[in-house]
């Protein structure tokens, strides 16, 4: 005979059943607690990872700026030319940075009076070399003094580009000549160019 | 200057940018006639001594070094002139530079328009923001009595010489002058370094890029 408990107006559960059902609750949350512990582990030993493999230098992906310099500001400041004169001046370009940087040259003239100076006279863009004065050097550019410069500014390595190591500087020699052909509308007449050192990590776009 | 420009990508493209400025104006007129501002020997093939009385004359330089001009003075390519000279009738080699021009033939020379000295100098090892003060004087000599007469002066001067340049500088003085050189006579350059420089000065001629000269329209 099995023992019943009466419990108000439901019907009565016997003692065998409650323990039956007892036991069932308590293998299913063993059993929960059993499946779980694995992945429990695994990511205890996954945080344990990531925490060891966090000690990255906090600058590690950061690239350092770009910092060029060029000197000096008035490259030439020439008067009076007459046909066949030339005149020189050179240019220092520094990277004031740890990293290597690439370099172009550009150029814009502004011709105010509307002669057209900048097309008739000639710029030599070179690299050092000996020395400017013996003028040398690689040969960069060989044109009109318009559009004077060599590489590309757009971003990547583009021909004529310059690589400038970091903490190095190089001199540019630029030698500007006025034709012997040169005509008397020339005469009286002025130009004024801008020269850019435009600069990009040499690292950040390959 | 630091530009740092970012982009949304995961590798930042950084890039600076600096410039530098070149001005260039040709003469009034390419007419008329060139002395050129020479050395002796001439072309230059080393250095000298400083010498009073160099030539001037129509012949384009040549030489592409610019040698030491004056080696009893210093040891830098180009003439050294020490600031302080007295003007027209100083005397010290020292204190100035003269050059003369081809004997007037037995018509004179007649020297009538704009003569104009353009010449190459830099404050003493090229010191920046430096006052210079050059004063030019047009002469005219008696090749036989040694007699001079001054025809022009004219003072250039800059509270900064170099005006950011870290070479040689061309400048320039303009006279309107009407004058007749009689036989036997010669016109003469003569540069001082006046008491408003804050320096010496050095000056380059007879090469081809430093052509310092007098032209005459």
């Amino acid at each position: 005979m099995s023992a019943v408990i009466s419990g108000g107006a439901d019907a009565p559960v016997p003692v065998d059943e409650r323990r039956r059902r007892r036991r069932r609750r308590l293998l299913i949350l063993f059993m929960i607690g059993v499946s779980a512990l694995p992945s429990v582990t695994t990511s205890y030993i996954s945080i344990s990872l990531f925490t060891e493999h966090a000690l990255l230098e906090s600058d590690a992906w950061a690239p350092t700026p770009v910092d060029v310099q060029a000197e000096p500001a008035m490259l030439m400041r020439v008067d009076g030319m007459l046909p066949g004169d030339e005149h020189h001046g050179q240019l220092t370009v520094a990277n004031g940075g740890p990293d290597a940087l690439r370099y172009a040259l550009t150029s814009t003239s502004d011709d105010s009076d509307g002669r057209g100076l900048s097309a008739a006279l000639r710029a030599s863009v070179r690299a050092e070399g000996t020395s400017c004065e013996a003028f040398d050097g690689a040969l960069l550019y060989d044109g009109p003094l318009v559009g004077a410069g060599f590489g590309d500014p757009v971003a990547g390595a583009q021909a004529g580009d310059r690589l400038l190591p970091g903490g190095h500087q190089e001199t540019i020699c630029v030698r500007v000549v006025l034709p012997l052909e040169a005509g008397n509308r020339y005469q009286r007449s002025r130009t004024s160019t801008t020269f850019g050192v435009l600069a990009e990590h040499a690292v950040a776009a390959p | 200057m630091v530009l740092g420009a970012g982009g949304g990508s995961a590798l930042a493209v950084f890039t600076d940018h600096e410039q530098v400025q070149a001005t260039t104006s040709t003469s009034p007129s390419f007419g008329g006639t060139t002395y050129f501002l020479h050395n002796n020997p001439t072309p230059p093939t080393g250095n000298t001594s400083s010498q009073a009385n160099l030539a001037m004359n129509t012949t384009p330089p040549t030489a592409t070094t610019l040698h030491n001009y004056d080696t009893d003075r210093d040891s830098a390519p180009g003439r050294l002139i020490q600031r302080g000279g007295s003007g027209a009738g100083e005397t010290s080699l020292a204190r100035y530079q003269n050059w003369r021009g081809p004997t007037a033939g037995l018509l004179g020379q007649t020297i009538n328009g704009t003569v104009t000295v353009e010449f190459w100098s830099a404050m003493e090892g090229f010191a920046p923001n430096t006052a210079g003060e050059v004063r030019v004087f047009l002469r005219d000599v008696d090749s036989v009595t040694g007699l001079t007469l001054e025809i022009a002066s004219s003072t250039v001067s800059s509270a900064d010489w170099q005006a950011g340049n870290a070479g040689w500088v061309q400048r320039s003085a303009t006279f309107s002058v009407n004058h007749l050189l009689l036989v036997g006579h010669r016109l003469e350059v003569k540069l001082v370094v006046g008491a408003g420089a804050a320096d010496d000065m050095l000056f380059a001629y007879d090469t081809v890029l430093y052509r310092s000269r007098v032209r005459v329209l």
